[in-house]
């Protein structure tokens, strides 16, 4: 556990970006949710209750609930990847910098682990 | 560190939103069909503990399968590594039988881990599957029997079936989450491992920066030990500078360890090193190895052009600085030859020299920087004779009014140092100037009488006395270099 709370820790300076994507993705997760209530109702008032009046509002619910999750599909997609190339950007050039200030003898045993 | 920064990333950016979305999905869902109907929830729902237990099952069985794979990998490897390594070891032995039969028992036993793997797999899959179908067929017999007595509509069980699968999937996702979050944590660890290691090397605060480097080395009773074991002990010299100090000794015996102290990569043990009459430990540890520049034997060159290369010793240098120093390390005529001159791109992506070149531009990168203190590090012994040469000749020039540290094994190397010291385990055994230690008879005069006995049946007696007579040298010098030449030729 305290290697993801470094992990979380390391990426606190880009909170806003993983604050949005959490709410880009919960919005997609609740439009999933809502989804088959839409189909609900399409079954018992429209098609059993015959209310086909409804149809075109709802048929344009489930149009409208496709392009937003279209659309937040892409931004949160695009949010957690900037996201992490952001923390890990960072990691590689701490981890290079660190690297450098190491001596000898630690480069080539790291070298040599991470080659296997 | 690629791969681990891999699994981190892949974690960022797909295990969390995974994660994050599964908890949802499951409770999410959960609570919408409970207030749908709560009968119904129940009853659909009994299948998902089994489902639960078989996924966690799943996951205590192909964990370690999975661990065991990495390893084998990593066993794999190491023999596709050491084989193409040592390549030449291989093909001069004949023994390319063996490494293949050796390859091929490595590759089986990760062939063998992978399909037992996909075994585990293969079988958690339907039996996932068929607990989910399960789920669906309870959902319909006891859903539909509900319709029929009116206590729900049709829409209900359609809404059920759909969220039935938004139930169903975090569950099925547990083995490959939890999988995934157990390799990030290892990479993780890898990762932080190497951030958390401290450098032995501290530098004091407010470190010693004077405007003027001499260059004076001083070694007071001077030990070091690496992992327990003594390397060097009771060091005692002194450097004056603009000096030559040449450090004889055979393979193991402490010489390059001594370099090594004196640029600060690592810490003395016992005793004082000084620089200029203070102690290494106070120096700024960039401006003492910006006053230092060695000439390794085994030259690395960028892959970059000749000129950039050249420059790696002083960055704002200019073209006609980069020349003269190329001319003082004897590289300007061989560099002018090529297509592109200066601009010539060299190292691993570009044009192939000789290694007395690559030397010579290495030597160029040593002189830009104009160092206090020049340290050569066997510099000449991977070349030929008539190579080391002109190496000796260009390096001759650029050690002049400069504190110059020899490390050598040719004893044409090392003649004409102001001291030599003769190591032996860390110690030093002999020391003097060239004549003296000729004089003394000891290793020093053994070494030279082994490098050049298959010369010729020299009188050592008479080329003693030579030594003491001529003052440069010079004519013993052309001697062994015609001898050499006999013999080579």
């Amino acid at each position: 556990m305290d290697i993801f709370k470094r992990i979380f820790q390391y990426s606190a300076k880009y909170r806003k970006e993983f604050v949005f994507a959490i709410l880009m993705h919960t919005l997609l997760i609740s439009i999933n949710l809502i989804t088959p209530h839409i189909s609900r109702i399409i079954v018992d008032d429209v098609i059993k209750n015959g209310q086909r009046d409804l149809l075109p509002i709802l048929l344009t619910v489930l149009l409208a609930a496709a392009l937003v999750k279209g659309v937040t599909m892409f931004v949160r997609g695009f949010l957690f990847e900037a996201y992490s190339q952001d923390c890990l950007y960072d990691l590689r050039n701490d981890m290079y910098t660190r690297l450098q200030g190491l001596n000898f003898i630690l480069i080539a045993i790291w070298a040599a682990f991470f080659l296997l | 560190m690629t791969g681990d920064l891999e699994g981190i990333r892949v974690f960022l950016a797909s295990g969390i939103p995974i994660f994050f979305e599964n908890i949802i999905y499951f409770f999410g869902t959960a609570i919408i069909l409970l207030i749908m109907n709560a009968r119904l929830a129940l009853v659909t729902l009994i299948v998902t503990p089994l489902i639960a237990f078989v996924a966690f099952k799943f996951n205590r069985l192909i964990r370690p399968k999975y661990s065991e794979i990495r390893e084998q990998q990593a066993a794999l490897n190491t023999a596709a590594q050491e084989n193409i390594a040592g390549v030449r070891v291989v093909k001069a032995f004949a023994r390319e039988e063996f490494e293949i039969e050796k390859f091929e028992g490595e590759n089986e036993k990760n062939q063998n881990l992978h399909i037992e793997a996909s075994r585990i797999s293969g079988s958690f899959f339907p039996i996932m599957d068929f607990l989910s179908g399960t789920c669906l067929v309870v959902l319909i017999w006891v859903g539909g029997s509900m319709v029929g007595s009116g206590e729900i509509s049709m829409g209900t069980i359609v809404a059920f079936n759909g969220y039935l699968w938004m139930l169903i999937m975090p569950m099925r996702m547990l083995g490959w989450i939890t999988n995934m979050a157990a390799q990030s944590a290892t990479s993780g660890k890898r990762v932080f491992d190497i951030l958390d290691t401290g450098s032995a090397i501290k530098e004091k605060e407010n470190p010693h920066d004077p405007e003027e480097f001499r260059g004076e080395v001083t070694f007071q009773d001077v030990g070091f030990r690496y992992r327990r074991q003594a390397v060097l002990s009771g060091l005692d010299f002194h450097v004056p500078a603009g000096s030559t100090i040449a450090i004889m000794g055979a393979t193991g015996s402490g010489k390059t360890s001594v370099i090594n102290l004196i640029e600060r990569f690592y810490d003395r043990t016992l005793g004082t090193i000084l620089i200029d009459g203070v102690d290494i430990k106070d120096w700024s540890l960039r401006r003492l190895r910006s006053e230092i520049a060695i000439v390794m034997q085994e030259t690395f060159l960028f892959s970059d052009t000749i000129e950039g290369n050249i420059l790696y010793g002083k960055t704002d240098a200019t073209r006609e600085e980069v020349i003269e120093a190329a001319k003082a390390a004897d590289a300007h005529k061989f560099i002018m030859e090529m297509p592109m001159g200066y601009d010539t791109i060299v190292g691993e992506r570009g044009t192939g020299l000789s290694g007395g070149q690559k030397q010579r531009i290495a030597i160029a990168r040593a002189i830009i920087k104009d160092p206090g203190i020049l340290i050569m590090d066997d510099c000449t012994s991977a070349v030929d004779m008539e190579t080391e040469h002109v190496i000796q000749q260009a390096l001759d020039k650029v050690q002049k009014n400069r504190t110059t540290f020899i490390i050598a094994h040719r004893v044409s190397s090392v003649r004409k140092a102001d001291e030599i010291l003769m190591l032996e385990n860390g110690r030093i055994v002999e020391r003097g100037n060239h004549q003296e230690l000729m004089s003394q008879g000891g290793l020093y005069y053994e070494m030279v009488n082994q490098q050049y006995k298959d010369l010729d049946n020299l009188d050592w007696n008479e080329i003693s006395r030579l030594n003491a007579e001529l003052e440069e040298n010079s004519a013993q010098e052309s001697y062994f270099q015609a001898k050499r030449k006999e013999k080579v030729n």
